[in-house]
């Protein structure tokens, strides 16, 4: 399976980025990224498919701690490599769209 | 000491829907009995419509408003339940609604246990108003993940077959 770059991709990716050794679990990837579980699940799901991103369930007892075990998602090494030359190329505007630039009256 | 009421406010419920379910059913059988239809049709779908009333309300989803009892699971089971204090109202674990667990088992096993227990974590950690928007979400979900947790286990179990012998 392909993995398309879409934005909101981008934005997991992003936030996973922000500090490549901490690991994030489900609420905290929604609410870095502003998505919804729903979005952001699978594109988790997808991110573990490619190798990008490694997950795990935490250790804990839920009855002692009081809430069920969360799963805690962050990038493999390969993984924050890839996530970084996506994220910076994303940035950077495609040749289209700088060529489209160049042709409209006033940009040059 | 206050007596006790009789019904619980889901058993009320159940009978409030219920009952008005039965006697329009049967009110209906009534009607066509004098149209020659044939009674023993109509009882059984009498019996069927009262049935998925009850069930309906039965399996009504607690964290949308019903409130249910705050109680923890004493059986080792690996949740507690009811502990939502700041949202008002006990969330009802995912995995124990049929409908999500239906929705789970369209999945491959081991995906379906992870996206029920994930989203379990989840909603458990939100407020009730998040937690509409949140269902919602992981509804609207469910199609792309089905095409996507199916793709991924049938390449997984197709993957060995091609691989060169060394």
């Amino acid at each position: 399976m392909v993995l398309r770059l879409t934005v909101q991709v981008l934005l997991v990716l992003q936030a996973l980025l922000r500090e490549p050794g901490r690991e994030l679990y489900g609420l905290e990837v929604c609410e870095e990224t502003g998505l919804l579980p729903g979005t952001a699940y699978p594109i988790l799901l997808r991110l573990e498919d490619q190798g990008w991103v490694t997950s795990r369930w935490e250790d804990v007892d839920p009855r002692a701690e009081k809430r069920p075990a969360r799963r805690y998602y962050r990038l493999t090494a390969g993984g924050a490599a890839q996530a970084s030359a996506a994220v910076t190329s994303a940035r950077r505007p495609s040749s289209a769209a700088l060529r489209r630039l160049a042709r409209e009256p006033g940009t040059t | 000491m206050l007596p006790r009421p009789p019904f619980s406010p889901r058993q009320k419920k159940v009978i409030l829907v219920t009952l008005p379910t039965a006697s329009c059913c049967f009110g209906a059988i009534d009607l066509l009995l004098g149209a020659g239809v044939n009674a023993l049709t109509l009882l059984a779908l009498a019996g069927m419509v009262t049935m998925s009333a009850g069930f309906a309300i039965i399996g009504w989803p607690a964290g949308d408003g019903l409130p249910v009892r705050v109680r923890d699971r004493r059986d080792g089971g690996s949740l507690g339940r009811g502990l939502d204090r700041d949202a008002g109202r006990a969330p009802r674990q995912v995995g124990e609604r049929p409908v999500w667990r239906a929705v789970a088992r369209l999945m491959p096993p081991a995906a379906g246990r992870r996206w029920l227990a994930e989203m379990d974590s989840l909603l458990f950690e939100i407020t009730a108003e998040q937690r509409r928007n949140a269902v919602h979400s992981y509804l609207l979900s469910v199609p792309r993940l089905l095409v996507m947790t199916w793709a991924s286990e049938l390449s997984r179990r197709a993957r060995p077959r091609f691989r060169r012998p060394r």
